[in-house]
């Protein structure tokens, strides 16, 4: 992880949101962390938002890092083949 | 998105990989749902679907102009209450069924995103029902309804998901496909994403369903027979089969079709049923009939009756019939092409046959069952339980109903506790992979977790052990009606048998078996099987060694069991427990053996085992079943006295190597290690004084007391790999079995201790531990060492120690075998041993190349401390 990443605090009641703001984070081509620490569950409006981040990403050559992934979130991950368009990052 | 597909455009493939899209997402997120989410949102769908029923109803009958709408709200009823009530309490998330008792457990994984083709004669139902199912079990449902019902399924769709969602679901977990066809629902059957199809449709989009190379669930056609047998209740019958098969016009494919009726009752019948508002078609009426509902060149009904009302049928056909008519009753003489009526037929006409006998009844019930309807439903009304079985055996078909309506009945939850459904699975003969109600349970994979289980263990021995010397005065107690004692003829000679008459109660009727002193082949067991029921024997002694008590038992088992088949009974098992083959149980007589060895090797005085020769093919067979144990063994040191210095050796250290083998063995339990502990320590300690002070009767004592007390031992531990190559050496060049064991017993002594190349597979095992064990006889035997290596090896020598001390042959090579010989030898002695079980329960499995090399090493002789190295690998 590069030092000028950019870190995104996830709101568990809403977590599409800040999915969406890193879209504008990336867009540059840099780093966005999303923090997952506080959700506990992946909405599908986050899973949609996660998606077009991914594709976003990978057409300006940014990275997703995703931290603090619950284990039933890393599931939902791996069902879409989301995790292998992010970096998944272990505690 | 699915491979493209040329029938269609680009906007319509993006719009069912769209569907399919928001259901992958809806999927995956469902799987982080809890049981009391799914339960919640079940029933959120269920109230807001019995708010709808009727509207539905009324837009399926709108919509497909098949049916009654009084009928079609009972369905969508029926798919709602009836369903809800099957799943409402079932677990379905996480674990849903264990069982304790057996360290299984069940866990409920979702399958995913689901293609679900609904059919125009049950179309809301059906939806509703797969709804429920769908998220009971955490799925995501892509809807493709028949193109002639997809408003109303589009509009039952919007019903449940909008219920579900305001409750919690995730979005896009239902989808219904708008305008459907064929080409769309191709093209979804090989999508990607659609992980399984469950297809309730016509036998078309079943087939293609299974075609796909998914997943599928189907449901086959019906043509459901009826057989209305003689002791039938007739008045209910006729009123079930009217109830059924006007249900909804006839559209539900469990329905009656052809009603077989005993002559004897066949008249009440049909008045009954024309006094119920049924027209019973003349000839002439039902060749009409069968011309205008059926196509005579596909023998398909025609599309234009189905769902039709009775009298809307009699006017195309142009039959004059009552007003009140609900049931147009055809009158066929028998199934096939000629007898158009034969056939399903999803409206309310129903064909009947007058059968002339049972027979003839259920015959023309399987041709009716064959004639399209394999595997779905059929139904019989009788009292008599012996016809019902026949029926229920002679039939294919997934449901049989007994005494209620066919259609309701197979519908499962009103008139029988059936699961409820709207998906009948039809099993292979409907070209289905199942012949179950489909329900939840179809929509989940289960996850098999199974826990570790240990094996319940025995020890079992004689109920009665008599020792020391003069034990033989216990056969006093014994009573009998008559006694034949087995023995062989110089054990008669130095006056054994003798010594046991004198001890055997007065007038006891006895009579004295003398056999070879060799191995018992068939051919003496039944002689010893006849002399036992010319004496009426309920008492056998067997004195002598191994072989006369192995007679004895095998004698015993014949006398019994007189149809037991020896060679049957000798058939291979890997667990005692589970072997295909079973010893008989005996007829109620009772028979004591009483086993008195005269050796002090084999211990087959207590043990399970007989080793029976086939002279035909020349080979050797062993017996073992706990049957063949004896009642009572005496172990009397006065009969092993004289016993030759060789043979001492010789059953000495067969006695040493049972007792090493089972303290090893993957069965062996902490009560087999401390009679195979204590009997080490005895052979170790009175074998050589045994061997080189005949006349010392404590050493005779304890070597007599080691070889039972090992036998206890391996008779519930078994042996391991060195008893599988003395075997095949023994056999190959007539060495004896102990001597046999001795060549071999140091050299699998360091290769047990070994890192094995292979482990045996044994629950009971928690840890290799047979190098421990080693060194834990090592410690017993105050050998010294330090470390666990150095243990084994002072074992290891102490054992080449006491085989010269008793004068054992120290390699092949010394009993005049040549080199070339025995190279020669080697893959049929392997092949030998491999066979012989004794090597099942040897800790380390062994290779076959490891075999050959263990005998290659026995033949040399060396020092085994000489040659532990690159076979065995390192150390443990």
């Amino acid at each position: 992880m590069t030092s000028h990443a950019e870190r995104v605090e996830l709101d568990p009641e809403c977590p599409a949101r800040g999915v969406r703001e890193a879209a504008e984070k990336v867009k540059g081509g840099g780093e966005v962390v999303l923090e997952f620490g506080g959700v506990l569950r992946m909405d599908a409006a986050a899973a949609k938002a996660l998606e077009e981040l991914a594709g976003v990403a990978e057409g300006c050559e940014g990275r997703i890092v995703l931290r603090g992934v619950k284990i039933g979130i890393y599931r939902v991950l791996k069902q879409l083949r989301l995790e292998r368009r992010v970096t998944i990052v272990c505690e | 998105m699915a491979q493209n597909h040329a029938e269609l455009d680009r906007d319509r493939i993006e719009y069912l990989d769209g569907l399919v899209g928001q259901a992958g997402i809806a999927a995956a997120v469902f799987t982080q749902y809890t049981q009391e989410d799914v339960d919640r949102i079940v029933k959120a769908i269920v109230l807001a679907g019995l708010e709808q029923a009727q509207a539905l109803a009324q837009l399926a009958i709108e919509e497909t102009r098949l049916g009654l709408f009084e009928d079609k709200v009972i369905k969508n009823m029926v798919a709602l209450e009836f369903v809800y009530d099957y799943v409402r309490d079932k677990p379905s998330v996480g674990v849903i069924r264990e069982y304790p008792e057996r360290g299984l457990a069940e866990v409920a994984e979702p399958v995913g995103v689901i293609l679900s083709l609904t059919p125009v004669t049950n179309p809301t139902s059906t939806v509703l029902f797969k709804c429920i199912m769908a998220i009971k079990t955490r799925n995501a449902v892509v809807f493709a309804a028949h193109p002639k019902a997809w408003r109303c399924c589009q509009e039952t769709v919007r019903i449940m998901y909008e219920a579900a969602v305001k409750h919690g679901a995730p979005e896009g977990v239902f989808g219904c496909v708008e305008a459907p066809t064929i080409p769309d629902n191709v093209y979804l059957m090989h999508h990607p994403e659609i992980r399984l199809i469950d297809a309730t449709g016509g036998p078309g989009a079943v087939k293609a369903a299974y075609s796909s190379g998914k997943p599928a669930l189907g449901v086959g056609a019906g043509n459901t027979p009826v057989y209305l047998e003689k002791t039938a209740q007739v008045d209910m019958a006729v009123v079930d089969i009217i109830t059924s098969k006007t249900f909804d016009n006839g559209t539900i494919c469990a329905s009656e079709q052809t009603v077989v009726i005993d002559d004897e009752i066949y008249d009440v019948v049909l008045e009954k049923f024309a006094e119920l508002g049924s027209h019973i078609c003349s000839e002439q009426e039902t060749a009409t009939l069968g011309r205008v509902v059926i196509n005579a060149e596909t023998g398909a009904m025609q599309p234009m009756a189905v769902g039709q009302k009775a009298l809307d049928i009699a006017r195309f056909c142009g039959l004059r019939v009552a007003a009140e008519t609900k049931l147009l009753i055809a009158p066929i003489a028998g199934v096939g092409r000629e007898y158009p009526l034969s056939v399903e037929k999803l409206f309310p006409v129903l064909a009947v046959y007058r059968a002339k006998s049972t027979e003839e009844a259920l015959r023309v019930c399987i041709d009716v069952n064959h004639a399209g309807g394999l595997g779905h439903t059929a139904v019989i009304f009788s009292r008599n339980e012996e016809i019902i079985g026949q029926f229920s055996e002679a039939i294919n078909a997934g449901r049989i109903i007994v005494n209620s309506p066919g259609s309701i009945g197979a519908l499962g939850g009103v008139y029988n506790d059936m699961v409820p459904t709207f998906s009948f699975g039809c099993g292979t003969g409907g070209g289905n992979s199942t012949t179950d109600n489909v329900n939840m349970y179809h929509y989940l994979n289960l996850k098999r977790v199974a826990r570790r289980t240990q094996a319940h263990m025995w020890f079992r021995i004689p109920n009665q052990i008599y020792f020391n010397r003069n034990a033989v005065e216990n056969l006093r107690q014994f009573a009998s009606r008559s006694t034949v004692i087995v023995t062989n003829p110089q054990l008669e000679q130095m006056g054994h048998v003798e010594l046991v008459r004198r001890a055997i109660p007065a007038n006891t009727p006895i009579r004295v078996l003398s056999i070879p002193d060799a191995e018992p082949e068939l051919r003496v067991v039944l002689e010893g099987v006849e002399a036992l029921r010319m004496q009426e024997a309920d008492q056998i002694i067997a004195l002598g060694g191994g072989s006369v008590i192995d007679a004895a038992k095998l004698m015993k088992l014949m006398y019994l069991c007189p149809e037991a088949d020896l060679e049957e009974l000798a058939a291979p098992f890997l667990d005692i427990r589970k072997r295909v083959v079973r010893f008989p149980a005996g007829n109620g007589k009772t028979v004591r053996l009483i086993a008195i060895p005269t050796t002090s090797g084999t211990g087959s005085e207590v043990t399970p085992f007989a080793v029976l020769i086939d002279r035909a093919r020349g080979r050797k067979v062993t017996l073992a079943d706990y049957s063949l144990s004896p009642d009572v063994a005496i172990v009397d040191p006065q009969f092993v006295m004289s016993m030759p210095k060789r043979l001492t050796a010789d059953t000495g250290i067969d006695c040493l190597t049972h007792a090493l083998e089972a303290g090893v063995s993957i069965h062996a339990s902490p009560y087999t290690d401390t009679n195979a502990m204590q009997a080490i320590r005895m052979a170790f300690q009175y074998l050589p004084v045994a061997y080189e002070k005949p006349m010392d009767e404590a050493a005779r004592s304890m070597m007599h007391n080691a070889a039972c007390i090992a036998a206890m031992a391996f008779s519930n531990a078994s042996v391991g790999v060195n008893h599988a190559l003395a075997h095949a050496v023994g056999a190959r060049f007539g060495i004896s079995h102990g001597r046999a064991n001795g060549l071999m017993l140091p050299h699998v002594l360091a290769y047990n201790a070994a890192v094995p190349a292979k482990f045996m597979p044994s629950p009971n095992q928690r840890a290799y531990t047979a190098h421990k064990k080693y060194a834990m006889v090592a410690d017993l035997l105050g050998l010294g060492g330090e470390t666990i290596a150095e243990k084994v090896d002072k074992l290891v020598a102490a054992t080449e120690e006491l085989l010269e001390r008793v004068e054992m042959p120290r390699s092949i090579r010394e009993m005049g075998i040549g080199e070339e010989e025995f190279e020669r030898a080697i893959p049929e002695l392997v092949k030998y041993a491999f066979d012989d079980p004794s090597w099942r329960s040897n800790p380390r499995m062994p290779l076959v190349s490891e075999l050959a090399e263990l005998l290659r090493k026995a033949y040399r002789g060396r020092r085994v401390r000489e040659t532990v190295g690159a076979m065995e690998g390192a150390r443990v």
